[in-house]
């Protein structure tokens, strides 16, 4: 049977919404491994990493985490319980705006658009989310972009990314930034 | 990997990585406020930041205590 801990109360000013505004994604044919959960059981344990993404089998120049910039407080990641009596998951969804509709976000969210792959995202209180497993991707559900119809609108972008996934993660350990020499 | 070798030769006696990350040099660390930090290229001033900010990665190196022995002055032999 699954162990269910005391729950603690959110610490006091610990609970801003939204998130920061630099997201991270990675096609998951370049991910060696995901990192390991804790073993360990105290309170919060069972949903956070103690290991690193693994990226050591990518080719070079890949298996790396690339940023993103994401218009600030437009932008959140959700979970909804999905499933049956007695056979529920998750359903995790990344929503990300970028600011612009030139040739380099226009390119970002093509790319993007049908390929497997991971997304970082961190809130506010600098937890970073994990979407998307190496054997359980992520796919990009909805794109829309505008250039807006006069001064008062927006520019942008408007991505939903979702995964599927029996327990969430946080991600504790260096998003690795460099590609494979 | 990145290691304590891959940190510049001026920091590797006054700081070491408490174990060794995958890839790298250059990471991320978005939940501390560091949106990009090159290893090979750390400075003590990152360094110090990162264990302000309680990265549990990087420690100081201790210094180990000198030991130090006090023998009587050697018999040359000689008298006056």
């Amino acid at each position: 049977m699954c162990d269910i801990n005391a729950l603690t109360a959110v610490p006091c000013g610990d609970n801003t919404p939204g998130t920061k505004q630099t997201g991270y994604t990675v096609p998951v044919s370049e991910i060696t491994a995901d990192p390991d959960y804790a073993s360990t059981t105290a309170e919060g344990d069972y949903v956070l990493t103690d290991s690193d993404f693994d990226f050591t089998d990518a080719a070079s120049g890949a298996g790396y985490w690339r940023s993103f910039p994401m218009l600030i407080n437009k932008n959140s990641y959700a979970i909804s319980a999905v499933g049956g009596i007695g056979s529920k998951g998750w359903k995790e969804t990344f929503t990300f705006v970028l600011a612009g509709m030139n040739e380099q976000q226009l390119e970002f969210a093509t790319r993007s658009l049908n390929i497997p792959s991971a997304w970082l995202c961190t809130d506010k209180v600098g937890k970073v989310h994990v979407i998307g497993r190496k054997d359980d991707p992520a796919y990009i559900e909805t794109v829309e972009g505008s250039t807006g119809d006069g001064p008062e609108s927006e520019r942008i972008i408007t991505v939903t990314v979702s995964a599927y996934t029996s327990r969430p993660m946080i991600y504790l350990g260096a998003i690795d930034t460099t590609p494979n020499a | 990997m990145t290691t304590t070798e891959t940190l510049p030769a001026n920091l590797r006696g006054k700081y070491e990585l408490t174990e060794p990350l995958k890839g790298g040099p250059v990471y991320a660390f978005p939940a501390i406020g560091i949106a990009k930090i090159d290893f090979s290229k750390l400075t003590e001033r990152q360094a110090n930041r990162l264990i302000a900010k309680k990265w549990p990665g990087i420690r100081r190196v201790e210094k180990q205590p000198v030991k130090r022995t006090i023998s009587a002055p050697e018999d040359t032999g000689t008298q006056q």
